[in-house]
């Protein structure tokens, strides 16, 4: 990765820590404001500091973040993929297995098949995708 | 069944509205009081007849790590040099109010302050000490009580549609937030003052069609998870709760709050360059708007060592930020409908830690300042003893004083309101009593 230096792994260009580095190699400790502490990390400056609170920040990030551009960023791998694939029913199970680890079901098939056929549509399909509840652990 | 339990629950509850309100007055314990929206727990007419209620706004500047009170708010020119160390005593424009010398700004705003120099707690450890003071409880394992802003966001009626009611500016994960409140009436945590809010815009490659779509896909996708889960589970409501109140955000005509750069060069130079001074900034910015608590924090207050050294660096911080806080209100208007609090989870031991030239945690006996919101200004309340070490006359705890700030906000201290386990709870905890003497 072109302008990242080996012992801070931050971006030299920039200065932001890279979206895709581990949480291990993100500048540390994290400061306020970054994406880490955004979504709940600790300071890891005094103990019990980290939540699993839901806030309206981690919110805003999802819709209009880096996360929610970079399905359609060209170097991105769902961009990539789903260029390559052409039918729409298989673009839609492609989305839900590397978004959802699932399948569609037959309901759901028949609701967002037409959006699979449109190139805008897709797009906002994975970005509504990635700010849904399914992620949510429920014990 | 009777044909009472036959109607429909918005009925019924109206009934019980003018019912409770005509027969029982504010103080409803037990569920019944969550029926109750903010507007309908108008303030008391005692409340106001005593000098509270003035407050439409709070902003609570929380020094973390436990602030010297020695050096600050309660000095002690008279006591020996072991305790006083090289801290200077000087007046102010108020008789009776002395600062350290370190405060000399705020000397010339002393006349719009009340110190209250007898806080005490038990408290003396950081995190229990910083919950303690924030939401009149002490931590235990069970659940997390709700913050002095939660319930004021709680108790009154929002002011500003589009802008959170509750914003915490640079403070720690570990604060308490809406504890076991439902998630509308969490804060919005600002992380850097500077930085404003990220992601506040579309994407540009996205229309407001299709930013529409998605979030109506959201919605379509969440259907099953919702219908199984939402009533159970408050982490999946939030999650509804939240979306629902970025958009808001997004699409409100008061975003600019948050831009910072909207305000002349004088201004920041009035307030100072420090990121604490610009959150400070920042939540006047929000209370002009209608935001009613804006809690700011202010780290690096927990001087074991070199207590003097850090004095001359930081309190001049703080004095800078509070007085131009205190102008700024006063010259908008805005001070009497503001209640502005200086606040910290415990003072410094009195006498010096000489090997360190620190002072260590102490509950026992420390200060906190009021301004604004109907507080009669140049005023000292509680007294410590000549070291300081002891409260000696008129000791106010964290209840207390979250009643106090209730009470200027008009709201209701003693009202119960029921977590999810079924226990009560309110904003001055048991028995805290708002000190009413502090309003004019």
């Amino acid at each position: 990765m072109s302008g990242m230096s080996a012992v801070t792994n931050r971006n030299s260009r920039t200065g932001r820590a890279a979206l895709n580095m581990r949480a291990s190699e993100h500048p540390s400790p994290f400061r306020a404001g970054t994406m880490i502490r955004q979504f709940g990390g600790s300071d890891r400056n005094s103990p019990e500091a980290a939540h699993t609170d839901a806030t309206i920040p981690q919110a805003l990030t999802l819709l209009n973040g880096q996360v929610a551009a970079g399905t359609e960023n060209r170097s991105s791998k769902v961009f990539e993929a789903l260029a390559e694939i052409t039918n729409p029913e298989q673009r839609l199970e492609y989305l839900f297995l590397a978004f959802y680890s699932s399948r569609p079901s037959a309901e759901e098939k028949k609701d967002l098949l037409p959006l699979a056929k449109d190139r805008d549509d897709i797009f906002t399909l994975a970005r509504a995708m990635l700010t849904s509840k399914r992620y949510l652990f429920v014990q | 069944m009777s044909d009472f339990n036959k109607l429909d629950e918005v009925t019924r509850r109206s009934f019980m509205t003018t019912a409770a309100r005509s027969c029982l007055g504010v103080t409803i314990a037990g569920s019944a009081a969550e029926l109750f929206s903010p507007s309908v727990l108008a303030a008391d007419p005692a409340t106001i007849a005593s000098g509270g209620g003035k407050a439409k706004s709070v902003i609570y500047l929380f020094m973390s790590g436990g602030m010297t009170h020695l050096d600050t708010f309660d000095p002690k020119p008279d006591a020996p040099d072991e305790f006083r160390g090289p801290t200077e005593t000087i007046k102010t424009k108020a008789d009776g109010v002395r600062l350290g010398h370190y405060m000399s700004k705020l000397a010339g705003q002393a006349d719009k302050v009340a110190l209250v120099n007898s806080m005490t707690s038990t408290q003396g450890a950081h995190g229990p000490g910083r919950y303690f003071m924030r939401t009149s409880y002490t931590q235990r394992a069970s659940l997390v009580h709700p913050s002095n802003g939660a319930w004021i966001t709680r108790l009154k009626a929002r002011a500003n549609e589009s802008l959170p009611s509750f914003v915490t500016v640079g403070s720690g994960n570990g604060h308490p937030a809406a504890g076991f409140f439902e998630p509308q009436y969490a804060p919005l945590p600002v992380g850097d003052a500077t930085a404003g809010l990220q992601n506040v815009r579309r994407l540009r490659q996205v229309s407001e069609d299709q930013f529409n779509k998605q979030l109506a896909l959201r919605q379509l996708l969440d259907k099953q998870f919702d219908a199984q889960f939402h009533k159970g589970q408050k982490d999946v409501r939030a999650y509804n709760q939240v979306f629902e109140e970025a958009v808001k955000l997004m699409e409100s005509k008061d975003l600019e709050a948050f831009d910072l750069k909207k305000e002349n060069s004088k201004v920041h130079s009035a307030y100072g360059d420090h990121n604490f001074s610009k959150g400070v900034l920042l939540a006047r910015r929000l209370v002009e708007r209608g935001v009613r608590f804006v809690d700011v924090e202010f780290g690096g207050f927990d001087w074991h060592n070199d207590n003097f050294d850090q004095c001359e660096q930081k309190l001049p911080v703080l004095d800078q930020a509070l007085s131009a806080l205190l102008k700024d209100l006063d010259g908008k208007g805005l001070l009497e409908s503001t209640l502005v609090v200086v606040a910290t989870e415990f003072g410094r031991t009195p006498k010096i830690v000489q090997a360190r030239s620190g002072r260590n945690h102490f509950p026992k006996a420390f200060s906190y300042l009021l301004a604004g919101g109907g507080i009669k200004g140049g005023q000292v309340y509680g007294k410590t003893d000549k070291t300081g070490s002891n409260v000696v006359e008129n000791p106010v705890g964290g209840p207390d004083f979250n009643a106090t700030i209730g009470f200027a906000m008009g709201v209701p201290h003693d009202l119960t309101l029921m977590s999810p386990s079924r226990r009560p709870f309110k904003l001055g905890a048991r028995d805290g009593a708002p000190l009413t003497e502090l309003f004019g």
